[in-house]
């Protein structure tokens, strides 16, 4: 490792060894859902506070101006740590990267620093009952009015919805134009009138995400990300930081945790050691696949193909480890199998389901016919 | 945390270079014609130098890190020509006595499932073995029984095996385990140029989801165990953990190549059995060396 990447993991430990709350650690699955939120938004204040929020992101709109090696290195020390992923994933992971790569300056200086500092909190309005694994079908109709867009519609499976400041929303622009060039994205206010939030009970009982009905609600003609017309593209970008290394690498830091346990007990028990090293294997192969792709950032066709592969590994990878906890009758981690087994049902729907991400790497990677 | 996964330029050049050499040994042939015949001569490679990159750079050696070996067993991997390179790179990378040897060198690894204990690859051809790596020592290759159940493998057992330390054991787990994963590469390209090609109910399988979905999750597996073996060149404390996921990911895909290929891929004559035999034995390799 590099001189400086060395001071930045001994600063990172000793930083998350004061940082990372005990009560997350020691009872993160006996809380109950009002405090998970609570301590997950403090996290992102927290971090933002010490130095640490958008490593890869510029200085100038509040993040550390390093790469995705930095992300990787702090995402593996923060594992270790057994850290909580901050609320604020949306706007951190999806927003942000989509406004540094499609926004304008106005938007940039508007928005980046509170996402950073979990000032504000995102959602992203892009399912709609119609239109799940096909995005392209969205329905909600944002009408141009004097100084913006009025829009009505629905959204769902928004995650974070109810505690969010600002949704990423995919909107119909155009009744007329061709799919595709028919859809534009819009930087919308969660915080006014016409917008009902409906929380879903999800299998778990959990309700982390919502149907959100908007009425007549109102987005001016400044928070219109990208071209009118530019939606799909636009969501695209917001698609490829969904399914790319720093979101694998903020899964990873969750999947750590679940793999300390099982193989520094539940699977002990169960006497299913091998088969968690086995898992332990492929859970360090998401870090180090994220760190392939690093180097591989100036060969597009290598990077694509080194990180289009990450969101089936890890999903599915997720789903077997919690099997095993639920398997293993652990009396001390029952109930966080319990409520893990259930939750992780929805990785490989979520983001792109592993259906969408097959056909993605047979069509795009592959190049095979459609 | 930990050291760099870029390669140095030995190993790029290398890996290029093997690449051609296969190329123009076999390159358009399939391997059901070369896979039990002598396409590439030993000469090639040693008039090269291949053999010796590994080695240091005090005695002509290419001064190789592990990770630029990785990039060279994948090359070798591809075309799984039948010739001793990787067990000579390897033996010439540890043993004086082997970089002073005439042709290539092997050594035998522990193998419970044989009626004689060691397992040597290239048994037939390599003159030398290589006895003990702390001792330096090489011994003519004793006549062995012929194993032929991976033909591109050469392999034989004997009354031997070979003292290989635990640092050789993992550094050769990491390169066989590279080769298994030039192997999957090599398979996945094949199956995706037939999936393209091969039509039925007037459409080529390749779009049909189920085929399609095979190959992706091919492409998954072949993406990850080059990751593990890049990883497992770097951190050795995860060597043979990383090696022998790397190496059951690479069997996965070669057996799903076979299916993808449907019929075709059940003959001898299309000759994916010859990659499935290879990394079937590399695995039992593996699996006898030293930690």
């Amino acid at each position: 490792m590099e001189p400086e990447q060395l001071a930045f993991a001994s600063e990172a430990s000793a930083w998350l060894a004061d940082n990372v709350p005990r009560r997350w650690v020691e009872r993160r699955s006996s809380l109950v859902e009002e405090e998970v939120v609570q301590i997950r938004m403090d996290w992102d204040r927290r971090l933002y506070a010490g130095g640490w929020a958008g490593l890869s992101l510029p200085v100038e709109y509040g993040g550390r101006g390093l790469g995705l090696a930095e992300e990787v290195l702090f995402g593996e020390l923060a594992a270790r740590a057994h850290a909580p992923d901050g609320y604020g994933r949306i706007g951190r992971i999806l927003t942000a990267p989509t406004l540094i790569a499609r926004g304008t300056d106005w938007q940039r200086s508007r928005y980046l620093q509170k996402i950073l500092s979990g000032t504000e909190f995102w959602c992203q309005g892009f399912s709609e009952p119609s239109a799940g694994s096909d995005l392209a079908a969205v329905k909600a109709l944002a009408r141009r009015v004097e100084g913006g867009y009025r829009v009505t519609g629905q959204k769902i499976w928004t995650s974070f919805a109810f505690h969010a400041d600002k949704c990423l929303f995919l909107a119909r622009t155009d009744e007329t134009a061709p799919r595709y060039r028919n859809l534009t994205m819009l930087l919308m206010d969660m915080r006014q009138p016409g917008i009902e939030i409906r929380p879903i009970r999800q299998i778990s009982g959990g309700s982390e995400f919502a149907e959100v009905f908007v009425d007549d609600a109102f987005v001016a003609e400044e928070d219109r990300l990208g071209a009118e017309g530019e939606g799909w593209s636009v969501a695209m970008t917001v698609l490829n930081s969904e399914r790319g290394g720093v979101e694998a690498v903020s899964r990873y830091v969750e999947m750590r945790t679940d793999i300390d346990l099982l193989l520094g007990c539940c699977a002990k028990l169960a006497d299913r050691i091998p088969e968690a090293e086995e898992f332990e294997t492929r859970l360090e192969l998401v870090r180090w696949q994220v760190r392939k792709a690093i180097t591989r950032e100036g060969d597009e066709r290598a990077f694509t193909s080194a990180t289009g592969v990450l969101k089936v590994f890890w999903s599915e990878l997720w789903q077997e480890m919690t099997r095993m906890g639920l398997d293993s009758m652990c009396p001390v981690h029952r109930d966080h199998w319990n409520l893990a087994y259930l939750d992780s049902r929805a990785t490989t729907i979520y983001a792109g389901s592993s259906e969408v991400q097959r056909n993605i790497i047979g069509d795009r990677i592959l190049g095979l016919p459609r | 945390m930990s050291a760099t996964l870029v390669p140095t330029e030995i190993g790029v050049t290398a890996a290029e270079a093997i690449r051609d050499l296969c190329a123009r040994a076999v390159g358009g042939t399939p391997v059901a014609e070369y896979a039990e015949a002598e396409p590439l001569a030993w000469e090639v490679l040693e008039a090269g130098g291949w053999d010796l990159v590994g080695a240091p750079e005090a005695d002509g050696g290419g001064d190789a890190t592990l990770l630029d070996l990785v990039l060279v067993a994948r090359a070798w991997g591809e075309t799984i020509v039948p010739a001793p390179f990787l067990t000579s790179l390897m033996a010439k990378r540890w043993s004086v006595a082997a970089r002073d040897c005439e042709g290539p060198v092997t050594f035998a690894v522990a193998d419970p499932s044989w009626s004689q204990p060691g397992h040597v690859p290239f048994g037939t051809v390599a003159p030398h073995l290589l006895r003990s790596v702390e001792r330096d020592e090489i011994v003519p290759t004793p006549v062995g029984k012929p194993e032929p159940f991976a033909p591109s493998l050469r392999a034989t057992t004997v009354g031997v095996v070979s003292e290989l330390t635990a640092q050789a054991g993992g550094e050769l787990a990491v390169v066989w385990a590279a080769e298994a994963t030039g192997c999957a590469e090599r398979l996945l390209a094949m199956s995706v140029a037939y999936a393209k090609e091969r039509h039925q109910f007037d459409r080529p399988i390749g779009s049909f989801q189920a085929v399609k979905h095979t190959l992706s999750s091919m492409k998954v597996l072949a993406e990850t165990a080059e990751t593990a073996v890049l990883w497992a060149a770097i951190e050795s404390g995860h060597r043979h953990r990383a090696a022998a996921w790397a190496l059951d990911a690479s069997l996965d895909v070669a057996e799903r190549a076979v299916q993808v290929h449907g019929g075709m891929g059940f003959t001898w004559e299309m000759g994916l059995h010859f990659y499935l035999r290879h990394i079937t034995v590399l695995r039992q390799l593996v699996r006898g060396l030293p930690r």
